[in-house]
């Protein structure tokens, strides 16, 4: 256990060391809201409506707030193209010479990048929703505020188990980079990230609903923006939860069976 | 005895579809991939315009116009330049930019049309058809001047965001390390229907 | 009319020094501490057309330097260079039509098609007209041997035909100056011998002037007439390779085999032992005395059989690299020019 430890820490300092780019690209990344944000100010006053897709317009801005906040939590940025590298420039052999599991491995690499992430990013975000105070509900209460935290950590785990198994088709297919790509936009649609799933007509939301990137980004949202009920949220993270051993079991099978025809043809 | 530029230009083309040719699963894959994108975009659209007849004055119609524009330029763009810009960086890095700059033709002009991407070349068309279908759709009827004009400005979109990316591409001469590229590239034209006017 | 004409040509760059520790790394954010390289120190020669020049020095000399500055590639600081009457780093057209330049271990042809594609492309960069490309290309790949290798991608050759073929490319447009920094490095013997052959027939038959580096001297041996060494940015020898030798070999190689079981041992005592294989020995004598020497050891002992050399070429250069960084340190210490 204590080998994850010293990843840990190694991970974490590596990552301090580019603390100026970081800064700024923090900021930069709440760009791409503004323009959001002003389009369904347009959409609002255009339909003369105040609810849309069951959102309030200081609601809809919260939503997208606070969608920032679950991706940090949730994305894993190149995790899927970088064990897909490994796997077809033969780095895996490394990994597999030490007594230290891949996927564990990554797991906690991503763990200390997050963390560092938070540490770094608390400034700036801070700043962006004390600006944005206007449009956040109250603060949550004490009950709602753990669920969030779990919901949260949940929603981590999906990300990562997820991309794993994308990452993973590797040992199957040579060029995995295009399906992450197919993969990445369906994402971006499905998982709530591009607007609210509650616009989208029942038939397709039922659909939706079916699969994990829902439960990766949106419904975090809703427990963040308090649209759920206790109760619901707690169905919330019971479904989360499924999803996690799912994916997980589902990354351990590819990993072994993977890890078999990796053998097999030497690398 | 002079390089004609058009023959480069054709040849840089040419070979560019060879190297493609080589790696057809991967442009399917791509294709399939933009075509995703672009299917998503409409349902989009289509579910903002179920909610309201206008935003800020524009028709659906209107705005899926805006939107086959967008593609249409940016997906010019991409084939034509954004790949070349990006390797700017790259040659600067392994020093292979020597021999680009050994050759007996201008320079930008080697390093900007040395590759054509027919991923993004392949949204062109469906770009137009969107734009055509929006037309036809709304019932405005274009004069073959104000057709004339449009490709103008469709060029010269292709050619600001060509100039502002090769400008970011050669800072990398001084700086070593750049996530500068694409980065802005993502940011300034994120993909959002209509990136600018909105108001 | 000499195709190169390099008169004190001078290349400096400023360096930042990477501070060490805590506080100089603050300090550094305030005041930067330079440091001055001088990558070429006043270097002058002149190239006639036709030579076939070796660059030698160690790592770091300045050869690749000067290679470059020739090409265009980089300004220098000080100094005036012509290469066919033009200043190479105003990099015009009609220059650049004329000279090539070649990279050991890196590549300019495009690595998923095959080389045909690529030499295509170069014929319309070159201008290069039609009938003219067709005889170069066919007679290049006939005399480096590759003609079935053309419609192969160039990622699906070894080294040894990948090199060819960029050795092709930068011939196809028949350029009057051959630059060419460690073209045979990291390739095999048959190569290397194959490329040789084709860079003293171009030289040959057609004239053109080669300037070359390499680490490897049977490529220096087999090539140059001329050999020009770099150290620490300055010129240190030029002129024929024989002439190195014959000024700084200090030593020469004496081969003693003698009649079976009869080695004698004290042989360290007439000169510095190399190598003991019996029945051979090798032993290093001053050039001075191997005359007299030699004829000692002939009338001492029974000797089968005895050969006196010049030691292997790397060795002088290796030492005269050293010399030169042991005579710098001389007149550090004395305050005087040491022999160059």
């Amino acid at each position: 256990m204590r080998k994850y430890w010293v990843v840990f820490k190694v991970a974490l300092s590596e990552r301090l060391v580019y603390r100026t780019d970081f800064f700024i690209a923090t900021f930069l990344r709440f760009i791409p809201i503004i323009t959001t944000i002003l389009l369904w100010r347009a959409i609002y006053d255009g339909a003369n409506r105040t609810e849309v897709g069951g959102l309030a317009y200081s609601q809809m801005v919260a939503y997208y707030l606070f969608v920032m906040i679950v991706r940090a939590f949730g994305s894993m940025p190149r995790l899927a193209t970088d064990m897909a590298t490994d796997i077809r420039d033969g780095d895996l052999r490394k990994y597999l010479l030490q007594p230290i599991n891949y996927l564990g491995y990554n797991l906690t690499l991503r763990g200390a990048h997050k963390l560092v992430y938070f540490v770094m990013a608390a400034v700036p975000y801070a700043l962006v929703f004390y600006l944005c105070r206007g449009y956040l509900p109250e603060w949550p209460s004490a009950g709602m505020l753990g669920l969030s935290m779990i919901s949260l950590v949940l929603a981590f785990l999906i990300g990562f188990a997820i991309n794993t198994v994308i990452g993973l088709l590797g040992f199957w297919f040579l060029e995995v980079a295009s399906f992450i790509h197919v993969f990445m936009t369906a994402q971006y649609f499905l998982s709530g990230h591009m607007f609210p799933l509650s616009l989208l007509p029942e038939s397709m939301q039922t659909v939706v609903d079916l699969l994990p990137f829902a439960y990766e980004t949106y419904y975090p949202t809703l427990i963040l923006l308090q649209r759920l009920e206790p109760d619901e949220a707690v169905r919330v993270i019971a479904v989360q939860c499924v999803w996690v051993l799912v994916l997980l079991l589902a990354a351990r099978v590819a990993w072994a069976r993977g890890l078999r025809r990796y053998a097999a043809y030497g690398g | 005895m002079h390089a004609r530029y058009s023959h480069i230009l054709l040849r840089f083309w040419k070979n560019s579809l060879i190297r493609e040719m080589t790696f057809r699963g991967h442009f399917l894959v791509n294709v399939a991939s933009e075509l995703l994108w672009v299917i998503l975009l409409l349902t989009f659209i289509n579910v903002i315009f179920s909610k309201t007849s206008n935003v800020r004055g524009w028709t659906e119609h209107q705005y899926l116009f805006l939107a086959g524009t967008h593609m249409l330029v940016t997906s010019l763009f991409e084939a034509l330049f954004f790949g070349n810009c990006w390797r700017i960086s790259q040659l600067v890095r392994t020093g292979d930019l020597d021999f680009v700059l050994v050759r007996p033709a201008n320079s930008q002009f080697l390093l900007s049309f040395e590759r054509l991407d027919f991923s993004p070349l392949a949204n062109v068309p469906v770009a137009v058809a969107i734009c055509a279908y929006a037309l036809i759709r709304q019932g405005t009827t274009v004069s073959i001047t104000e057709i004339a004009l449009y490709v103008l400005l469709i060029a010269g979109g292709v050619l600001i965001l060509y100039s502002l990316l090769f400008m970011f591409a050669t800072t990398s001469v001084w700086l070593i390390r750049q996530t500068g590229v694409d980065m802005l590239w993502f940011y300034a034209v994120s993909r959002k229907p209509g990136g600018t006017c909105v108001n | 009319m000499p195709t190169i004409t390099v008169r004190d040509l001078k290349k400096v760059y400023r360096v930042h020094q990477k501070p060490e520790g805590l506080s100089a790394s603050v300090k550094a954010l305030f005041r930067r501490r330079y440091k001055y390289v001088h990558a070429v120190d006043g270097i002058s020669f002149d190239i006639q057309p036709g030579e076939m020049v070796g660059f030698l020095g160690p790592n770091g000399a300045g050869k690749t330097t000067t290679l470059k500055i020739l090409s265009g590639l980089i300004y220098p600081t000080e100094g005036e260079v012509h290469v066919l009457d033009f200043i190479p780093w105003a990099r015009k057209n009609a220059y650049r039509r004329q000279f090539a330049l070649l990279m050991g271990q890196k590549n300019q042809l495009w690595w998923d098609l095959p080389a045909a594609e690529s030499f295509q492309l170069h014929k319309e960069i070159y201008a290069i007209e039609n009938r003219q490309f067709e005889q170069v290309q066919r007679e290049l790949t006939e005399l480096l041997d590759v003609t079935g290798l053309l419609h192969q991608p160039v990622r699906e050759l070894s080294l040894g035909e990948r090199m060819k073929m960029e050795l092709i490319a930068a011939l196809l447009h028949s350029p009057r100056v051959l630059f060419l920094d460690e073209p045979t490095i990291g390739l095999d013997v048959v190569a290397q011998a194959s490329i040789r052959r084709c860079l003293l027939e171009y030289n040959r038959v057609r004239k053109v002037t080669i300037l070359l580096t390499s680490h490897y001297m049977q490529d220096i041996e087999a090539l140059c007439d001329r050999v020009m060494m770099i150290n620490h940015g300055k010129l240190v020898h030029d002129g024929p390779l024989a002439d190195i030798v014959n000024r700084y070999a200090t030593h020469k190689i004496v081969t003693l085999r003698f009649h079976d079981g009869r080695m004698p041992d004290q042989l360290d005592n007439v000169g510095e032992v190399l190598e003991i294989n019996p029945p051979k020995v090798k032993l290093r004598l001053p050039r001075e005395t191997v005359a007299k020497q030699s004829s000692h050891l002939l009338a001492q002992f029974d000797v089968a059989d005895f050969s006196v050399e010049d030691p292997p070429i790397e060795d002088i250069i290796g030492r005269m690299y050293q010399g030169d960084s042991m005579a710098q340190e001389a007149d550090r210490a004395t305050g005087e020019p040491g022999r160059a």
